[in-house]
């Protein structure tokens, strides 16, 4: 079995910007919800 | 001499100071859904005081508890860098197992109406078995034929689906939902002799405490939990060392498999209508509370203490988000967004480590 990340060429910024993207969605998402 | 220590102090404060900035922002980017969770959660604890009593911590616990041994169990896999998408279907066909074993003597709709009431103790041997066979399989054909068990539990959870709907036409059950359990099992899983203010704590919380503690024996005081790990880094490496390769995987897949089957005794009496869906989806929160917990899909990295913390964020998340009356649908969004953020820091630790 291979690590399934092995061949990414994503760089830590773009990763930082998805996660700092998903959380504010989920921020946002959940917000609504108060 | 006091001067220059002062004069080298302040011409090297920079670089720490910065070194500091990176090192904060690591740390917050590496923990930044723990810490987007706990203000979730304290968010819903001010707004709706009612999270926080006694009944709804019990409901928590008593949720986290029934999911551990599979999330446990699947944690295994994911260190081999592999993963189980049959767990949830082996869950299902144990609970109904189990449950069409320890129907009542006297239920009218009883599936094998000539057969007694099993000693609980018995069908919790049965059902572990069943459970080590299938995950047993699970791992014999990752390892044997090298293939990536992603595709192997695929195959094998249809096949466990196809058997259980075959199982359910027995004797006189013609398909449907399995009740009327006996009182010995009820009250074994669902019984309790511990109260937290008027909630009483089912003694499945306590069994799921204790495979928890075996889980952390064999994970870190075992010459087979070391395998695991070895196995989980590099496989290569672990056999060149010596460490016998396919012997592990089975046996990490096996392990997992009697975890389900616990999971589905307890499940069985927990639910107490069993049908073919009893455990859909299961293998989905399990893996999410993995990766959630720090689990890593890199291989090899992973602890007890981190499935314990995801499985019971996860649950806490849910119950709040019901409290909240969050849509079920929108919950299904909720959580995918949770496992694609918990990946991409999975992801992230494993660049930057590189």
């Amino acid at each position: 079995m291979k690590n399934i990340y092995k061949n990414t060429k994503v760089s830590v910024k773009v990763l930082d910007g998805v996660i700092m993207a998903g959380i504010t969605a989920l921020a946002v998402i959940i917000a609504t919800q108060f | 001499m006091g001067m220059k220590s002062r004069f080298k102090l302040g011409n090297f404060g920079d670089e720490p100071q910065g070194e500091k900035r990176i090192r904060l922002r690591e740390a917050l980017m590496n923990n930044a859904l723990y810490i987007f969770l706990v203000i979730v959660i304290i968010a819903i604890a001010i707004y709706r005081p009612r999270f926080v009593s006694a009944g709804s911590i019990v409901n928590i616990l008593s949720l986290s508890a029934a999911n551990l041994p599979i999330a446990l169990g699947i944690a295994g896999a994911i260190i081999l860098t592999g993963t189980d998408l049959s767990a949830g279907r082996a869950v299902g066909a144990c609970a109904c197992v189990a449950a069409s074993l320890l129907q009542a003597t006297g239920y009218a709709n009883k599936m094998f109406p000539n057969l007694p009431t099993l000693p609980v103790f018995s069908v919790i041997l049965i059902v572990i078995a069943i459970g080590a066979i299938l995950g047993a399989v699970n791992g014999f054909c990752t390892a044997k034929f090298n293939l990536h068990p992603f595709i192997v539990t695929l195959a094998t959870q249809l096949i466990i689906y196809g058997g259980l709907l075959m199982y359910l036409t027995l004797g006189t059950n013609n398909g449907q939902s399995i009740s009327g359990l006996d009182a010995s099992y009820t009250q074994f899983i669902n019984g309790s002799f511990l109260k937290i203010g008027s909630s009483a704590i089912p003694n499945f919380v306590w069994y799921s405490l204790g495979i928890t503690v075996i889980m952390w024996f064999v994970w870190n005081k075992t010459e087979f939990g070391k395998n695991m790990f070895a196995v989980g880094s590099n496989s290569e490496a672990a056999h060149v060392s010596g460490v016998n390769v396919t012997r592990t995987i089975i046996l990490v897949f096996t392990l997992a498999g009697a975890l389900y089957g616990v999971t589905g005794f307890i499940e069985g009496a927990r639910i107490g209508s069993n049908s073919a869906a009893t455990g859909l989806n299961y293998e989905l929160d399990a893996i999410a509370a993995c990766v959630i917990g720090g689990v890593s899909f890199v291989g090899g990295i992973g602890k007890i203490r981190g499935v314990i913390m995801g499985v019971v964020l996860l649950r806490i998340i849910f119950v709040g988000l019901t409290f909240l009356s969050v849509n079920q649908n929108l919950q299904y969004v909720i959580k995918g967004l949770i496992i694609l953020i918990a990946c991409a820091i999975d992801m992230r630790k494993y660049l930057v480590r590189k």
